[in-house]
């Protein structure tokens, strides 16, 4: 099992998981935060934030997972009022209509929280919804895997 | 004598890879564990071989690969390599990580070094050195087609193999058809009935002589 880990957050991806954490250059004035992506699949070298140019090359069995930090002017409002991310999804979770992008049969989640003082947002793209009973559980072993530090928020 | 290798390695051994991108991303590629032949390319920016490499694996395809093996080039870290001179050579088309721990797992005697990982057996299938990147893709091509024949279960086919799939193997098949004078629309290609297929043609050898016929009259089409 191996173990990625940058800006705060650390991963030990369970077989077959890949991943990337990283923090994109600045433009202009904004404040770039970390994101990291997990996927069962070959990510390609540049994905968008939410998985744009990588959903689209899930097969049925695929998982594409991203963490999204956001900036501290969040904490504390009521969209990141949830302690803690979730680390124990259910089929019921997902749904083909909660899709950034929308693709045939896929299906997603998505959840807002703040975990040691940092907010973020969890989206999880199931290759079909179809399959969700068996996905899901791969989902759960990623996400009881995930670390978040209280570093981070402003380190780069 | 060396060191002992830890116990868990063999000659086979296919670790997945940890490292940083280019950009500096915290990067990890699976190789194990999936559906797919992976080849690790272990190059530097450096090396006047590699370069060739660096060009070529810009569109795998083209220089010979199969179209469903995945390419990932290995450098080593950011100590013994400048990372902006390797985001270069990649061009934001190669998927690159930058390991050393990955150079060593790897037992990388120099670069340019190739490894074939067969993600589903979860080991190292193939590797060595080549001068020429069709060197390479010969031993992908070879590597496959003695680790998955055609009709083996869960294999892909050698179409797929050899790059054939999708919308090349359509073209590839269209091109045959129009050769042979079958055209888009021919009643060949709708058969409702076996001599269907021959409509147009003349029969096959077995459906010739002086026997019954089976076929329709001329300007019908039977019942």
């Amino acid at each position: 099992m191996t173990t990625l880990q940058a800006h705060g957050i650390s991963a030990a991806l369970p077989s077959g998981f890949e991943g990337r954490i990283f923090q994109r250059a600045a433009i202009g004035g904004e404040v770039a935060r970390p994101i990291a992506h997990f996927a069962t699949f070959p990510l390609p070298a540049d994905v968008a934030d939410f998985g744009g140019g990588a959903v689209n090359l899930m097969t049925p069995q695929d998982i594409f997972s991203v963490l999204f930090e956001y900036g501290p002017e969040s904490l504390g409002t009521a969209l990141f009022a949830r302690n803690g991310m979730p680390r124990q999804l259910t089929a019921q979770d997902f749904s083909t209509i909660t899709l950034r992008r929308g693709m045939p049969s896929q299906s997603g989640t998505q959840w807002f929280f703040t975990e040691n003082g940092r907010p973020f947002t969890l989206y999880v793209v199931l290759g079909n919804h179809g399959l969700r009973a068996s996905l899901v559980p791969r989902v759960n072993a990623l996400l009881g895997n995930v670390d978040v530090s209280q570093v981070g928020s402003t380190v780069p | 004598m060396g060191p002992p290798l830890p116990g868990e390695r063999d000659a086979t051994s296919a670790p997945d890879l940890v490292g940083v991108s280019p950009e500096g991303d915290a990067v990890s590629i699976g190789v194990t564990g999936v559906d797919r032949l992976t080849l690790l390319a272990f190059l530097s920016s450096g090396c006047v071989t590699c370069a060739d490499f660096w060009a070529s694996l810009q569109n795998p395809v083209s220089a010979g690969f199969p179209s469903d093996l995945r390419v990932v080039a290995v450098t080593k870290g950011p100590e013994f390599e400048i990372p902006s001179e390797v985001a270069r050579r990649a061009g934001g088309r190669i998927v690159v990580v930058m390991s050393t721990e990955s150079w060593g797992d790897y037992e990388v005697p120099g670069s340019p070094f190739f490894v074939l990982i067969d993600g589903r057996a979860g080991r190292r299938i193939g590797e060595g050195v080549a001068n020429r990147a069709d060197q390479i893709a010969e031993m992908v091509q070879r590597a496959w087609d003695e680790e998955r024949p055609p009709g083996q279960a869960g294999s892909t086919s050698r179409a797929a193999a050899v790059g054939l799939d999708g919308k090349e193997r359509e073209a590839r098949n269209d091109q045959e058809l129009q050769g042979v004078g079958i055209l888009p629309g021919d009643p060949s290609l709708y058969p409702e009935r076996h001599e269907d297929l021959f409509a147009g043609s003349p029969p096959p050898a077995t459906m010739t002589g002086s026997g019954p016929r089976t076929a329709p009259p001329p300007g019908g089409r039977g019942s």
